[in-house]
């Protein structure tokens, strides 16, 4: 008897090593372990024999069960193991290679800057407001202190319409609008496009884009001015920008200035970019004038504010080192697929 | 306009530690911009006054001669190609390693083979002028050995480029005397006066020439004199030379001094030949429509009867404020003169000078609102630099000085208070009075209170509010003084603009999906209008359109959008882009309109028209499931409604429940053809404003079915150019069951000539129950029956699960 288990188990172990697929794994499960399998004969003789031997044989068989079991789960794992390597191994791709190639699609490069001002001024608490391309000449000039005969209201600088509208020269109508709208303490910005009678170059063009912003309240300074500038500027250049205020002139607020930036590129230094001047010119405002105040219904006794519009055109020109205002529009693909990253 | 910094310390001390750089600096920060300067004359210091003793021909040139000079210390010999001089001239000699303008340096040089021991120089090498027509010749009197810094010490100066838009504001900048003052307050120091002495102009009785002013409303004020015994000569070297550097030519004392008298207080002055008045009279009114007046210029103008002139008995003879005329003008054979100072009618100037195409340095001051009250002032300078080249020059006949609309006087009340608080830093209260006080104002009242009093070449238009008081302290104490300061502002419900979120969102997502964005130009004309089949209707036209390309306003992005995709097309043929914008149109009604559109376009290499449409679909798909726009229904555009460009199969309507989306299309082979499209081009316009104002679906959390679905598969056969959304339609519309309809998929039965097989599967579903075979085949045969009554039978069924 020794004997023969001796054998089944050579025999097992024999078959076992040849195994190299499930089918025959489980083909030896069912030789060995199955119902009429080579253990299930040994048990089949059991009732000839003496109960002393019965037990031999029994614990025998049990020991030999075990065994193969043990033996057939640990085969049936590896052939597992070799079996996913080898599907893996027949996946192959070539990785480096891009066959769908859908490209990355862009915002235009105003509308980045667009966004990024909105951006900041609404987490400033900025309500943000739109207005009519085409306009009448109180918004554009009456209501904002422009004189009936100011040379700005000559055709040479204002595209009139045949029924006396006129296309906004500049993005100051908003703050009219929104002064009619909204009730002081108020706080507005107003993006869009503008047009000018130009001919076009590399820094002009007849239609451009400007960002307005007005901030009325009691006792509201030029200090304030200079702080939300500052910010501004700081935002969308994303560092910390040192400003000068030089007096300029715009009708619709009192005083007016130019706001310079220190150049970035330079330092200030003075280079190519700066015109050697180390200062760049950018943003247009001042105190609003009381008789804009007086126009927008609000009481310039009482409240005072600042206001201020800037180029966005400029600004995107400057930061994403566009040299000619004539590709932003158009709709070049070879300009606009600048500003996705490729 | 360019200003000399000698011209200023005529009339006020700068400290002379202060470099060109930083006085710049503080003129662009506290008063004008100033877009960059230049130092002049530094050279002069190397230049000397050399003595001509000797004048040899040049032994192998013609041209040449080889001057001896004596320059004080020693004698040198310099070849030389000027032949304007003599011997015993004066003349500048630039010795060797002098550095003239234009940074030339003189060095040892052999010409023609003889060696040139420095250079003798003409003018426009020492930057006096351009002429370059020979060696500069110096006055008799000069010292031999002298620097030429030593005889022109004005030569060395700061001429400064004033930006003309920054100080159109200001009329009283348009002189060196209005920088003078500035500069007096910038510095706080004392400025020299400019005051009327009525002894210089005091005449010898009635004026020679009489004038008469109609139209005085447009004529504030006109003041003349004649003066005779004049010679017409050259002016005073360093007058000149001023004149000179700060861009104007000398012509002669006459013409320089007027322009002198301009350049330093602002005044433009016109000098008449008097003996040439007709009828010893002048009449100042407006001219009759046609006139024509031949400059000085020697073009002929021609007025309307809006345009201001100033008549002889022979007619118009001057522009008035823009230009003088040939006829009674100033020539080398002029005896006696009539100055005119006269102040004009700043917008009546402005039309006339832009009607007539003339920019005169003198329209170009009054249509700016000169100051009134300096015109006597003027007059009076004009006749005491003439009498630098004219001694016996003699004032003939009293002043003429005709007022008839001076400025109110201006006064203005605030506070220091006021003022600090719009600034918003605290400024003494007697800096602000020592301010006001150096620019001209007449400043009294106790404690804060301020009572200011304008001076007149400051309330033409300048200065005329408390505000107005602000800027004038702000830009003198300096605004780069005041530290930023962020407002208190109470923190309040943000209000946002939904319209930009919405924008932004699909700018996300379309350039999430390969799209590119761009802007068109809003300008078009007609004819571009026109290959979309606009008509005119509603258009809004430009009265003054700088191209004829841009002479209205766009209907449609299609037209330009269009464009764009062609103009990439040459460079590639596989993109999407899409754009945001306004389009404008007036309404039946008179009412402007300006609604936004989204337009988006695909182009493809070419292949299926059918692939590109329906990648064009799915991205429109993923866009609206974005913005949240629900129920959307695709349906062919019908026949009625086609435009001639949109593609007779491949064009749909997108509906969100019954509002109109938009379209999404292809164009017809011709119009592909006619616009030189390439490859698969297909477009969809949607409405901007449906899409942002249409009812948006709510995300809302479902419970999960409690009971599962059942599906049912068929394949049904059709007409080739069937609807799916017709076959789902019906189906869907046979039972409230019915849950889902998916299309699967459609192929051409060989066995069914002209017709299609579609599969659909169909889903079961109830609320209520778990559906059995008992509730399932009566269904399956309902919708059997509604589709066979459709006329769509089946071509075999089988049910799934």
């Amino acid at each position: 008897m020794e004997k023969n288990f001796k054998q089944v188990e050579n025999a097992f172990r024999q078959k076992l090593q040849e195994v190299s697929e499930m089918k025959e794994l489980e083909d030896i499960k069912v030789q060995f372990l199955g119902k009429k399998g080579e253990l299930a004969q040994f048990m089949k003789q059991l009732k000839e024999l003496s109960n002393e031997k019965k037990a031999e044989i029994g614990k025998g068989v049990n020991r030999l069960k075990v065994l193969f079991q043990e033996k057939i789960d640990l085969h049936r794992e590896e052939l597992k193991q070799q079996d996913y390597k080898q599907r893996m191994q027949k996946e192959w791709i070539d990785v480096t290679t891009d066959p769908y190639q859908t490209e990355p699609g862009s915002w235009h490069p105003v509308s980045l800057v667009q966004q990024k001002l909105e951006d900041s001024f609404m987490a400033m608490g900025f309500q943000v407001l739109d207005g009519p391309h085409i306009e009448t000449e109180y918004y554009n000039f009456e209501a904002l202190n422009i004189a009936a005969h100011h040379p700005a209201r000559d055709m040479q600088d204002t595209f009139y319409f045949e029924d006396g509208h006129l296309l906004r020269t500049h993005t100051s109508p908003i703050q009219i609008r929104g002064m009619e709208k909204l009730t002081p303490p108020l706080r507005i910005v107003g993006p869009g496009k503008v047009f000018r009678c130009e001919r076009t170059d590399a820094s002009h063009d007849s239609c451009f884009h400007q960002f307005e912003g007005m901030m009325i309240d009691k006792d509201i300074s030029v200090a304030h001015l200079i702080y939300f500038m500052k910010t501004m500027l700081g935002e969308i250049f994303e560092s910390d920008v040192e400003v000068r205020l030089r007096p300029g002139y715009f009708p619709f607020v009192e005083p007016g200035f130019e706001l310079d930036m220190r150049c970035l590129l330079c330092g200030g230094k003075g280079c190519k970019f700066c015109k050697k001047v180390g200062w760049i010119e950018l943003i247009g405002c001042g105190m609003v004038h009381p008789n804009v105040l007086k126009a927008g219904r609000i009481d310039p006794t009482v409240y005072s504010g600042f206001a201020f519009g800037i180029g966005m055109d400029r600004l995107a020109m400057m930061k994403y080192d566009i040299t000619d205002i004539r590709p932003l529009h158009g709709g070049n693909l070879s300009f606009t697929r600048c500003f996705a990253v490729q | 306009m360019k200003i000399s910094l000698n011209w200023i310390k005529d009339f006020v001390q700068i400290d002379e530690k202060l470099t060109s750089k930083e006085l710049v600096e503080k003129i662009t920060l506290s008063v004008c911009e100033v877009e960059g300067f230049e130092e002049t004359g530094e050279h002069l210091t190397q230049v000397i006054v050399a003595e001509v003793t000797a004048i040899d021909p040049h032994p192998d040139a013609n041209k040449l001669s080889l001057v001896s000079v004596n320059t004080g210390a020693v004698e040198t010999r310099v070849v030389c190609g000027a032949s304007n001089f003599k011997l015993g001239d004066k003349v500048p000699y630039a010795g060797l390693g002098t550095r003239l303008t234009g940074d030339f340096l003189i060095k040892k040089a052999t010409i023609r083979g003889v060696e040139s021991e420095g250079m003798l120089c003409a003018e426009d090498e020492l930057g006096f002028s351009e002429d370059h027509d020979g060696l500069m010749i110096l006055p008799a009197e000069s010292k031999t050995g002298d620097t030429l810094a030593d005889l022109f010490p004005d030569q060395i100066d700061v001429i400064m480029e004033i930006d003309n838009k920054s100080i159109t504001h200001r009329p009283d900048l348009w002189g060196h005397y209005g920088f003078a003052r500035e500069l007096g307050a910038v510095f706080r120091v004392p400025v020299e006066k400019m005051e009327p002495h009525p002894e210089i102009l005091k005449g010898t009785g009635d004026p020679l020439i009489e004038v008469e002013v109609l139209a005085g409303d447009l004529v504030p004020r006109f003041t003349g004199i004649s003066v005779d015994q004049v010679g017409v000569l050259p002016s005073p070297l360093y007058i000149q030379h001023r004149l000179t550097r700060v861009g104007l030519r000398p012509i002669n004392n006459m013409v320089d001094l007027t322009n002198y008298v301009m350049l330093e207080l602002g005044q433009p002055m016109h000098a008449f030949d008097a003996e040439q008045i007709e009828g010893k009279r002048l009449t100042v009114r407006l001219a009759d429509e046609g006139t024509k007046v031949m400059t000085l210029y020697q073009k002929e103008v021609t007025l309307g009867t809006s345009d201001m002139t100033i008549c002889d008995a022979n007619g118009a003879s001057v522009v008035a404020g823009v230009i003088g005329g040939l006829n009674t003008g100033v020539t080398a054979e002029t005896r006696a003169v009539f100055l005119e100072a006269a102040n004009w009618d700043p917008t009546g100037i402005r039309k006339t000078s832009t009607r007539i195409g003339l920019r005169t340095d003198a329209c170009q001051r009054f249509e700016k609102a000169l100051d009134p009250e300096m015109t006597d002032l003027a007059v009076q300078r004009a006749v005491e630099l003439m009498k630098l080249t004219n001694p016996d020059l003699h004032v003939a006949g009293d002043l003429v000085d005709i007022k008839n609309r001076l400025y109110d006087p201006v006064r203005i009340e605030t506070t220091t208070d006021f003022i600090c608080l719009r600034l918003g830093k605290q400024i003494d209260k007697d800096e602000i009075r020592d301010i006001l006080v150096h620019l001209g104002f007449d400043v009294r009242g106790e404690g804060s209170e301020l009572i200011v009093d304008v001076p007149s070449y400051r309330r033409t238009k300048d200065v005329s509010i408390p505000e107005d008081l602000v800027e004038e302290i702000g830009r003198i104490h300096g605004f780069n003084n005041i530290t930023p300061q962020a407002p208190l502002f109470p923190i309040q419900r943000p209000v946002f603009n939904q319209q930009h979120r919405f924008e932004q969102k699909i700018r996300n997502v379309l350039s999430d999906n390969g799209y590119h964005e761009v802007y068109n130009y809003p300008l078009t004309n007609q004819k571009s209008e026109e290959g979309f089949g606009m008509d005119s209707e509603g258009v809004m036209r430009l009265l003054n359109p700088v191209a004829e390309h841009q002479n209205q306003m766009r209907r449609s992005l299609l037209p330009h959008f269009v464009q764009t995709m062609k103009e990439n097309q040459k460079n590639t043929l596989s993109f999407g882009v899409f754009e945001l914008g306004r389009i404008y149109h007036k309404s039946c009604s008179g009412e402007l309109l300006e609604p936004s559109r989204l337009v988006m376009g695909g182009s493809e290499k070419g292949g299926s028209l059918g692939d590109t449409f329906f990648r064009l679909k799915n991205d429109i798909i993923k866009l609206l499931s974005k913005l949240q726009v629900a129920d959307i229904k695709w349906t062919a555009i019908a026949d009625a409604e086609k435009r001639f460009f949109q593609h007779n199969q491949i064009s749909a309507t997108i509906y969100s429940g019954r509002q109109k989306l938009g379209e999404l299309f292809a164009f017809t082979p011709e119009f592909m053809d006619q616009y030189e499209l390439k490859g698969d081009v297909c477009v969809a316009d949607l409405s901007f404003d449906v899409l942002f104002s249409i009812e948006k679906k709510e995300y809302r959390y479902q419970e999960p079915p409690k009971y599962p679905a059942v599906n049912f598969e068929v394949s049904l056969l059709m007409p080739e150019q069937t609807y799916f959304e017709d076959i789902r339609e019906i189906i869907a519309a046979a039972s409230p069951l019915v849950t889902k309809v998916s299309f699967l998929d459609t192929f051409l039965p060989e066995e069914h000539a002209g017709k299609k097989s579609m599969s659909v599967s169909i889903e079961f579903r109830s609320a209520k129950k778990t559906l059995n075979p008992d509730d399932i085949t009566p269904l399956q045969d309902k919708i059997v029956a509604v589709l066979a009554e459709a006329g769509y039978y089946l071509r075999d069924s089988r049910e799934k699960e």
